[in-house]
């Protein structure tokens, strides 16, 4: 049995806004073991961000708030930490890749001052022994003669190699934990699936755990153990990779999986969820997903579904499997 | 050079074909640079530093006998002399000097107080936000003559009172442009990237707010240069700023405008001395905007 590294329970964040009480994140539980990743799949506004930084607690303030709930990383709730603990664990231990690579470096640094700074933040080296380790992250995220292209500035390199960079400040002080917020969106097909590769790479050689934010299930077979599908603030479904995509169980997940295109059907249009995602300053009463959902049934408008497992590490909430499958939340 | 030296002697080509190249690097930079003003200021800067020991006269040493002199007539007096019969030349290289300490001055300390007030308002907003703009505003809205009058009458005209001035007035427009590229990059990827690094906000706004906004703040204080030591001689001409007999462009052409009709150089020669310091700090500051964009740099 793997350790688990990190425990997400019940976590709440809020905005609170003037126009009402945004509901972003309404109660998301999920694990992580070491080594494992995780992709947060879901329509943009689901809260698969929200949730990301508030594992960093880094809500945007003043107006988000994480309003309840725990966040056990190694045995310890972040919750709990101070400000000044929790920029010790940022960077350190949890650290992240953002979607642009265009404008996550800074234009006035050379990469190896950048790809430096988390390792002068949070460790206690000799210069020399920093610059040793520059040129060897650099080297990990496989950018061709380091010693040159430290000295270089961002705008001289490509799109795909920035991201290397990104990943390399991310990797530079040995993580336990890498969030990665949908790191391939801004890079072209091929450039896509090399730095997916490297980051399994790494990430294996590294032993980290990860968290795959993402709306695209091409990425989610790709890189990741498990799956946890969001919608409207809340985990509707999660299961291991192969099981979630051979059964689909929720609604909403096969929906999503009937919007990709496949090869070996040919369609003339694709199939799209109809309606829109629910305003989350309202107040749902029941499934969230009720509206849109081909097969609702009366109770899913008046009660939120309990959780039920379809089988070992197969969860959803969903009042079709409710009587199925022994309900157990 | 003998055979056996062969695989030397191609290495020692090869470094010189490198020193080769790198001097023709420096031509070519030296070739891009702002000759006109660089010459300018450095004479300005020069003369300002060494005038007094090498100028031809005692620049408040007045000479009735040679009063009115007119340039290029006598050896003694190259660019004549005024109604006192002071010598104009040394007075220009005297002048030089109290341009040069109160636009340093004045653009040092205002471009630092209004960095600071642009990074704390930009960086931390809400209440610190509001209450720096509105001062900027207040500030950008005060008439600095009338700032300059009254401090002239209380406290005195001189060239310390001069710079408070001027600095009091000159910090609100860095404050007011600066801030705006602040608000930007605190949006900015990188900013959240070093903060999901660990940085703390004060490490943010200093170590990776700040580099970004130099490049503004250089041509900002370049063209603030300009406009202070216009500043500095409207307030001598109306008597408010340096007073008499010491030397200093806006003094000399208020002094020279009553003899205008019959001594024109009394008025010429300082009025060209400013407008070429003037053009030649706008014209850095122009070369200084595109120069230090870093994506240039690389050319």
């Amino acid at each position: 049995m793997a350790k688990t590294i990190l425990e997400v329970k019940d976590l709440q964040t809020y905005f609170f806004t003037r126009r009402g009480v945004v509901r972003a994140v309404d109660g998301v539980s999920f694990s992580l073991n070491e080594g494992e990743t995780i992709g947060l799949v879901g329509e943009s506004g689901c809260g698969k961000t929200i949730t990301s930084l508030s594992i960093l607690r880094l809500v945007p303030q003043p107006a988000g708030r994480i309003q309840g709930g725990q966040i056990i990383f190694e045995g310890e709730d972040l919750l709990q930490k101070s400000e000044a603990e929790m920029r010790q664990i940022r960077g350190a231990k949890i650290s992240m890749i953002l979607q642009d690579p265009m404008t996550s470096l800074n234009p006035v640094f050379t990469i190896g001052e950048q790809v430096a700074e988390p390792i002068r933040l949070h460790q206690k080296l000799r210069k020399i022994l920093v610059w040793d380790k520059v040129r060897e992250i650099l080297g990990l995220v496989k950018i061709p003669s380091p010693e040159v292209r430290m000295r270089e500035h961002p705008h001289q390199m490509s799109g795909g190699m920035r991201q290397r960079i990104v990943g390399a400040i991310a990797l530079s002080c040995q993580p336990r934990l890498l969030i990665a917020d949908e790191p391939t969106t801004a890079l072209d097909v091929t450039i896509q699936a090399q730095f997916l590769k490297l980051i399994n790479e790494i990430q294996r050689e590294l032993n980290v755990s990860m968290i795959m934010i993402t709306h695209d299930f091409g990425i989610v077979a790709r890189v990741c153990d498990r799956v946890a599908v969001m919608y409207a603030g809340r985990i509707v479904e999660t299961a291991g990779i192969r099981e979630l995509f051979n059964h689909p169980h929720h609604p909403y997940t096969k929906a999503l999986m009937d919007s990709l295109p496949k090869v070996e059907k040919k369609v003339d249009r694709l199939y799209s969820i109809e309606g829109q995602p629910p305003d989350l300053r309202d107040i749902i009463t029941g499934c969230a997903f009720a509206p849109r959902c081909p097969r609702v049934m009366d109770i899913c408008r008046r009660q939120y579904p309990p959780q039920s497992t379809v089988e070992e590490g197969h969860h959803l909430s969903c009042w079709l499997m409710a009587g199925q499958g022994g309900a157990n939340g | 050079m003998t055979e056996t030296q062969n695989s030397p002697a191609v290495q020692t080509k090869g470094r010189q074909n490198r020193s080769t190249a790198r001097k023709r690097n420096i031509v070519v930079r030296l070739r891009h640079l702002p000759v006109f003003s660089l010459i300018i200021l450095a004479a300005v800067i020069f003369v300002g530093v060494f005038g007094p020991y090498f100028a031809p006269h005692d620049p408040v040493e007045s000479n009735l006998m040679d009063a009115y002199t007119p340039p290029f007539e006598s050896r003694e007096y190259i660019l004549g002399t005024d109604h006192m019969g002071r010598d104009v030349l040394s007075r220009i290289m005297g002048g030089a000097r109290i341009s040069l300490i109160v636009g340093l001055t004045v653009v040092f300390i205002a471009g630092a107080i209004g960095t600071l007030f642009a990074l704390v308002s930009g960086f931390f907003g809400g209440w610190w936000d509001t209450l720096i703009m509105r001062l900027t505003d207040t500030f950008l809205s005060l008439p600095y003559l009338m700032v300059a009058i009254v401090m002239a009458a209380v406290l005195g005209a001189n060239v310390r009172n001069i710079i408070i001035v001027l600095c009091v007035i000159g910090w609100a427009g860095y404050a007011r442009v600066l801030r705006s590229e602040v608000l930007q990059l605190k949006e900015a990827d990188f900013v959240r990237l070093a903060v999901t690094a660990g940085c703390s906000r004060t490490k943010i706004m200093f170590k990776h707010i700040f580099p970004n906004i130099i490049n503004t703040l250089v041509v900002l204080a370049t063209l603030q240069l300009g406009v202070t030591i216009i500043a500095e001689a409207s307030l001598s001409f109306l008597g408010m700023g340096v007073p008499p007999p010491n030397p200093s462009w806006g003094l000399m052409l208020a002094q020279g405008r009553d003899y205008i009709t019959y001594a024109w150089w009394l008025c010429v020669w300082p009025g060209v001395a400013i407008m070429l310091t003037v053009l030649a700090c706008n014209l850095l500051g122009d070369w200084l905007r595109v120069r230090l964009d870093p994506k240039f740099r690389q050319i």
